[in-house]
């Protein structure tokens, strides 16, 4: 019976490039199973987060338990993960696919294989998982669902001529593709009888409940009750609740068995005990040896997070310990800021992780945040012989103690139609890019490749891209190597005082322009005092631009008329909440806006 | 016995300047105009009748201001209607100062006359420029000609105390232009003037000609538009203001007024009226809109003009946005309003009205004002420099508290005594007050 459950199970996710119809078709498979009615049936139900639903990007992986009846009369178990569709977010894919059998690779009639397909369908390919496409978009008048069969076929070499056509927006061709699971993906293997094996694939943090654990179990039965030890941190702890995912709920369920994918509470204290890629074994009877965890992610983008209010700092470390909890990705440490005081250095895979953290803390854990300049790590080689790694710029040594720099340098890849190619080569060769290679696979689809620095394309390079190739360029990189470069830490001095927070590394060229937007922008962000106050960007002590705030010269209120007092007033409060929001350098007060914006110097937004 | 102000709201105007936020219609036909006047008389009644604690004959009227609007604009029966009335309901101090605006081009010899027999004491008159070119861009119905022959007719008809309103910032208008202006009104030797500066209020025809700068559609349509003075020239004009009236025997008392000098009673000319607002004395507003302060309590009346009418003079439907002002309110009240005046406000005082130091709580405060040069303290008041005029909202945000301080504990003994505190600070109306305090 238990053998006959789960040959009647299939775990599967949804891989796709951005905007080619995941999470809609993840909607329709839902709905298609009737998990949810009509009514509780939102737009994009596993896209949960608020950023999520703004942005119409997937973040978090997010699971669902379904029940479809088959046309050969069977009921299977579905278990379906969504995943992030963006680069930044790859680690998020990395171990959803871990808990799954098979994917369903979506690809969009219209604009067929891109960067990002090809990018996951390798990753799922690399968890052995099977992999089935899915041509999305069929409604559209452009569609070209023959065109863009042969491509996968070509570009990724897997069969794809009996692939599903949907519309997953107005909900056509889904039951085909729940057969195609059905019949596509595997049964999950292990042995239900076997030594308890788990492995811990996300988590989630419950006031009530404490850390909720997502887990796919491969061997043996995670039952309530049960005493299980977590085999990376040595902890145990007793199972409270086992269960499996509806759509934004917790199912509670007797037991979770070799093949499905569930969750359980064990009323964990200490959030660390419980880190995702660890498995999970029976403390009675553990199994042998633990499941290979994830290849650790490592950031690629440092920045501080300085809580607005200064007593809310344990409030902060409090909210990133749990944002750490269901993303491994993120790093921080304490640090402290002369400009800003207490708060985190920490480290994201790229600069949309970061903006997604930052919001996640605003809304989710209602802190408001000084962010600082983005940095990469740069290594410094020292006279003396040592290397260190230098994620903050204000730690940069004396440059009298500094032998060289090396920065990090990226292979980066471009996808996009030919007419845009030349514009593109022009911005990377702005941003200090080395051309290694240009390759069509169609032919009207080019693939660039350049060599990058990081830190020339942590800044604004994703925004830049896409306006110069008007939205069509898709973008695609990985960490490569470290390379010695000609690099000066600008610092940014208002009124005279150095602000730390605002410091950064950039190559020796970029250097007057950088610090010419920097003081530019910062002159618009910092309102008018009292008196005047000059923006200056120094390299070593020697000012390379300069703007100045002039001093305001009224700000008076002609009358009150009538008696009527409560406009005055009102506009006395909403100054004084002004201030509120603003942080003291000195005697100059700069709005916490100012820190961020000034980083997106060519976003005119 | 304690002091109370009286505000009249005339909502009526002949026709609405472009720069005006005011409560005001130009379009409203005669009987309503009258039917208002009705409700009025009812309010005023009612309200008399309902003075919270005290009944009408507790307080005695120091002063009455008619604005708008134009009360000029209605009949001056009417007027003489609504005094009486008030003089019916309430005690009306001998001596009081009754103020009436008026627009040049709605009074003539006759109409003024019967302001003055009917004991109209003080004008204002709104001449806001003395060049028709200006007078034309704000919407003014009225000519430079105008101004003067109502100036004439007021002085004729025997009014010794006469105010004009004068603007500057105005759309096109240079420094000497505004210069200009100045030395026309001050050859007319008024008893007070009153400048105000040009702002662009939401709402008004200004507001989207000049709210958010000159746009590419402007252009694209060949709009034509002048533009408003910088900001230099613009406090150049606000400077020469203060300089050319202290010149010309004008001594300004208050951010935006200025009242002739006079060497046995230094503060003879001063609008009595305005300093209630300034010094949170009581005040009582009648009509659309107008606002009250009794006994640290605010409201205001509604802006409806038809519910208005409709309620006939019904306080409980007239009457809204009541707020009661605790002491931390008061204290901010205390500080903003004060700090307008030009003499300041007083270390004593405070401490008489609020039974607290005004050096303990806001002593930081007023150094590191006084340090940057924004006010100044002297002999036992503080006050704004001329610096500090010019910046003055972000002077006086530095005067709102915070929300802990209210919860302190010693802001909480200060009510008990709150009636008391009234009374002295009644005694005599506010500027009388301030005779003692400065030597």
């Amino acid at each position: 019976m238990a053998q006959n459950r789960q040959q009647n199970i299939r775990n599967f996710c949804i891989v796709a490039h951005i905007d080619h119809g995941k999470s809609t078709l993840a909607d329709r498979i839902i709905e298609k199973t009737g998990v949810l009615t009509d009514r509780e049936m939102q737009d994009q139900v596993l896209d949960n987060m608020d950023i999520e639903r703004e942005r119409g990007i997937t973040i978090k992986s997010q699971c669902v338990r379904m029940v479809y009846h088959a046309q050969n009369g069977e009921e299977y178990v579905l278990n379906m993960i969504d995943t992030p569709g963006h680069v930044d977010f790859g680690y998020e894919v990395s171990r959803s696919l871990a808990a799954c059998d098979g994917a369903i690779l979506v690809v969009d009639a219209t604009q067929g294989v891109e960067a990002q397909t090809l990018a996951n369908v390798y990753l799922a390919l690399d968890h052995d998982l099977d992999v089935f496409p899915v041509i999305n978009k069929i409604d559209l008048p452009s569609a070209e669902p023959k065109k863009v069969k042969d491509e996968i076929e070509e570009v990724i070499g897997i069969e794809a001529q009996d692939a599903p056509e949907v519309s997953a927006k107005l909900g056509t061709g889904i039951e085909d593709v729940l057969e195609s699971v059905i019949r596509k993906i595997p049964a999950p293997g292990g042995d239900p009888g076997a030594p308890l094996k788990c492995l811990i694939f996300d988590s989630t943090y419950d006031s009530y409940r404490g850390v909720i654990v997502f887990v796919r179990v491969r061997d043996g039965r995670l039952k309530k009750g049960m005493r299980v030890r977590f085999m990376q941190s040595g902890a145990e702890e007793e199972v409270v609740e086992t269960g499996t995912f509806g759509p934004g709920q917790f199912i509670p369920c007797e037991e979770l068995s070799a093949g499905m994918v569930g969750y359980f509470t064990a009323s964990i204290k200490n959030i660390r005990n419980a880190r995702v890629g660890d498995t999970v074994t029976d403390a009675a009877n553990p199994c042998a040896e633990a499941l290979p965890g994830y290849k650790k992610v490592l950031p690629m983008v440092y920045c501080g997070f300085y809580p607005a209010d200064t007593a809310r700092y344990p409030e902060l470390r409090d909210a990133l310990e749990k944002l750490q909890l269901n993303d491994a990705s993120l790093l921080y440490e304490p640090e402290t800021s002369q400009a800003l005081g207490f708060g985190f250095r920490c480290g994201f895979l790229g600069l949309l992780h970061l903006e997604v953290i930052e919001e996640r803390l605003i809304r989710e854990y209602s802190i408001d945040l000084v962010t600082t300049a983005p940095s990469v790590i740069y290594k410094v080689h020292k006279t003396d012989g040592t290397c260190v790694d230098l994620t903050n710029p204000t730690n940069l040594p004396d440059p009298s103690e500094i032998e060289y720099m090396e920065e990090p340098v990226i292979d980066g890849e471009i996808m996009v139609t030919p007419e845009y190619v030349g514009s593109i080569m022009q911005l990377c060769q702005e941003r200090r890019g080395i051309y290694v290679s240009t390759e069509y696979i169609e032919k009207n689809r080019a693939v660039l490749r350049y060599k990058l620095p990081l830190n020339e394309v942590i800044y604004d390079f994703f925004d830049a891209l896409k306006s110069r190739s008007r939205g069509y360029a898709s973008f695609d990189y990985e960490l490569s190597d470290y390379m010695r470069s000609d690099l000066v830490k600008l610092d940014i001095l208002i009124n005279k005082e150095q602000v730390d927070a605002l410091s950064f590394i950039v190559h020796a060229d970029g250097a007057y322009e950088r610090g010419r937007k920097m003081c530019e922008k910062l002159k618009e962000e910092i309102p008018r005092h009292l008196f005047e106050i000059p923006i200056q960007a120094a390299i070593g002590g020697k000012v390379i631009a300069r703007e100045t705030v002039k001093a305001l010269r009224k700000d008076v209120l002609a009358k009150c008329y009538g008696g009527d007092i409560s406009r005055k007033r009102k506009l006395l409060e909403k100054q004084k909440e002004g201030k509120k929001k603003m942080r003291q350098i000195g005697s100059v007060e700069i709005p916490q806006s100012a820190f961020l914006n000034v980083l997106k110097l060519d976003d005119e937004g | 016995m304690k002091s109370l102000a009286l505000y009249v709201h005339i909502p009526f105007c002949a026709g609405k300047c472009y720069y005006c936020d005011f409560l005001s219609f130009a379009d409203v036909a005669e009987d309503i105009r009258l039917r208002y006047t009705e409700a009025l008389l009812q309010e005023i009644a009612e309200a008399a009748a309902t003075l919270p604690k005290q009944s009408a004959a507790d307080f005695e009227v120091s002063s009455i201001y008619f604005g708008g609007g134009t009360p000029s604009f209605i009949a001056p029966v009417q007027i003489e209607r609504i005094l009486n009335h008030i003089r019916d309901h309430f005690h009306v101090r001998t001596g009081a100062e009754i103020t009436l605006e008026l627009n040049p081009g709605t009074v003539t010899y006759d109409s003024l006359k019967a302001y003055k027999s009917f004991g109209i004491t003080r004008l204002s008159i709104g001449a806001q420029s003395m060049m028709n070119l200006d007078l034309e861009h704000l919407g003014r119905v009225h000519s430079v000609s105008d101004f003067y022959e109502a100036y004439r007719n007021a002085r004729t008809a025997g009014f010794r105390n006469i105010s004009v309103d004068v603007m500057m910032g105005l759309p096109g208008q240079k420094y000497a232009d505004y210069l200009n202006t100045l030395r026309e009104i001050v050859a007319c030797k008024p008893e007070h003037i009153s400048s105000y500066a040009l702002t662009i209020e939401e709402g008004t025809p200004f507001h989207e000609i000049y709210g958010s700068g000159r746009t590419a559609r402007d252009n694209a349509l060949g709009l034509f538009r002048l533009d408003l003075p910088d900001e230099e020239e613009e406090r150049k004009m606000y400077a020469e203001t203060a300089n050319f009236l202290v010149s010309a025997g004008y001594h300004r008392y208050e951010i935006s007024n200025f009242a002739k000098n006079d060497e046995e009673r230094p503060h003879r000319y001063e609008s009595k009226h305005n300093i209630v607002y300034w010094t949170r004395g009581d005040y009582l507003g009648f009509g659309l809109g107008a606002s009250s302060m009794i006994e640290n309590t605010r409201f205001s009346n509604i802006r409806d003009l038809n519910a208005y009418i409709e309620a006939d003079g019904d306080v409980q439907k007239i009457r809204e946005n009541e707020t009661v002002l605790d002491i931390r309110a008061q204290i901010e009240e205390f500080m903003f309003l004060g700090l307008r005046m030009m003499r300041g406000v007083s270390f004593a005082r405070f401490e008489e009205c609020f039974h607290l130091s005004m050096r303990e709580l806001y002593g930081a405060v007023i150094d590191a004002m006084c340090r940057d040069g924004l006010m100044q303290e002297d002999e036992g008041s503080v006050m704004l420099t001329a610096r500090g005029v010019d910046v003055s909202n972000t002077v006086m945000s530095h005067f709102l508290l915070e929300e802990e301080q209210k919860e302190e504990d010693a802001f909480t003994g200060g009510d008990e005594e709150k009636d008391q505190d009234r009374e002295a600070k009644e005694d005599g109306p506010p500027q009388d007050k301030e005779s003692e305090e400065k030597p």
